[in-house]
């Protein structure tokens, strides 16, 4: 027959267990509850506010969150243009094989082409006396021309 | 020696919102100690039990408005913190991909480390055997042998008969003397 238990005698019955000092054998440390009713209202408080406003008062700009999307995805396809590296444009091949060999034959042309008294010198007052000796070996030394 | 403040005034300062926050203090100071030590007794480790006293006392604060005194308010609160334990240590088990008694287990390892435990030898016997039992069975045997809540309060808490609250009872104490007896 099961005793009606509505109190410890009830527990009679179960030496092991009666022998157990029923305290309570956990522990707190120090002063836990004394600041546990304030700890708690202050939880309280922020669920309060947080639940009120969301946002926590920030803001965004007007339309902010209708123009994101679309943004965002520009910004995708522009980086994604910039990383392929050659934006859509082409050479013919082997262009850059040549250019080297072509940018220095251009340069050797143009240099000769341009810059006379670079590396030829000539005495000093030749050109002023040129006309006159083309004119002595020929006009005045009696040579029809 | 002052004299507490009965669960009406609480009640009836909270409806108002002018005196809603001092009813709340009122609550805390009168319960806060009743529902922790509940939830210790279920989750042991005090940090844990910690943050799951400030839980119940929010969920308090938000639904305290709807109370209906058809129940007592500190068997309602302790509904709440009783739901909030099975709560925790349900996810704790879904968490860690672990079954319940797994859990029991690693609240005994919990138990052995404890430095918020100065029982002696046979109270940690106790409280291992205690760890061996079902949920509800535990919470019954904590709320009889520690709260010394009645049956009826029992029934408010676990939505159980008492009926089968008293077979649950005495089955627990049977498992625990068992276990004090087999184990050195």
């Amino acid at each position: 027959m099961m005793s009606d238990m509505e109190n410890k005698d009830g527990l009679n019955d179960y030496m092991s267990l009666k022998q157990v000092n029923p305290g309570n054998p956990f522990i707190v440390p120090d002063g836990y509850f004394n600041d546990l009713a304030a700890r708690i209202v202050s939880k309280k408080n922020l669920e309060e506010l947080k639940n009120n406003d969301p946002s926590a008062g920030f803001t965004v700009p007007e339309n902010y969150f209708d123009e994101l999307a679309a943004s965002i995805k520009s910004r995708i396809a522009l980086e994604e243009v910039v990383n392929k590296g050659d934006a859509g444009f082409t050479v013919p091949d082997g262009y850059f094989d040549d250019l080297e060999q072509q940018i220095k034959g251009r340069i050797l042309i143009e240099e000769a082409l341009g810059e006379p008294a670079e590396h030829f010198t000539v005495p000093e007052g030749y050109f002023n006396q040129l006309n006159k000796n083309i004119l002595d070996k020929t006009v005045y030394a009696g040579i029809n021309i | 020696m002052p004299t507490e403040v009965e669960d009406a005034e609480i009640l009836s300062k909270f409806q108002d919102e002018k005196t809603r926050n001092e009813a709340f203090n009122l609550l805390l100071k009168k319960y806060q100690q009743k529902i922790y030590w509940h939830i210790r007794r279920m989750v042991i480790d005090h940090d844990d039990s910690d943050d799951l006293v400030q839980d119940v006392f929010v969920k308090v604060w938000k639904n305290l408005a709807g109370f209906r005194s058809d129940a007592q308010l500190y068997t309602w609160m302790y509904r709440i913190a009783t739901n909030e334990c099975i709560t925790f240590l349900n996810k704790k088990k879904q968490k860690n991909n672990i079954s319940l008694d797994d859990v029991a287990y690693e609240l005994a390892d919990t138990l052995a480390d404890s430095t918020y435990f100065n029982g002696d030898a046979a109270q940690r016997k106790l409280q291992e055997a205690l760890l061996t039992l079902p949920e509800k069975q535990k919470l019954v045997f904590n709320m009889k042998y520690y709260d010394d809540m009645k049956y009826e309060e029992i029934s408010e808490v676990l939505g159980t008969s008492v009926g089968a609250l008293k077979a649950s009872f005495h089955l627990a104490v049977k498992k625990i003397e068992a276990y004090l007896l087999s184990k050195d």
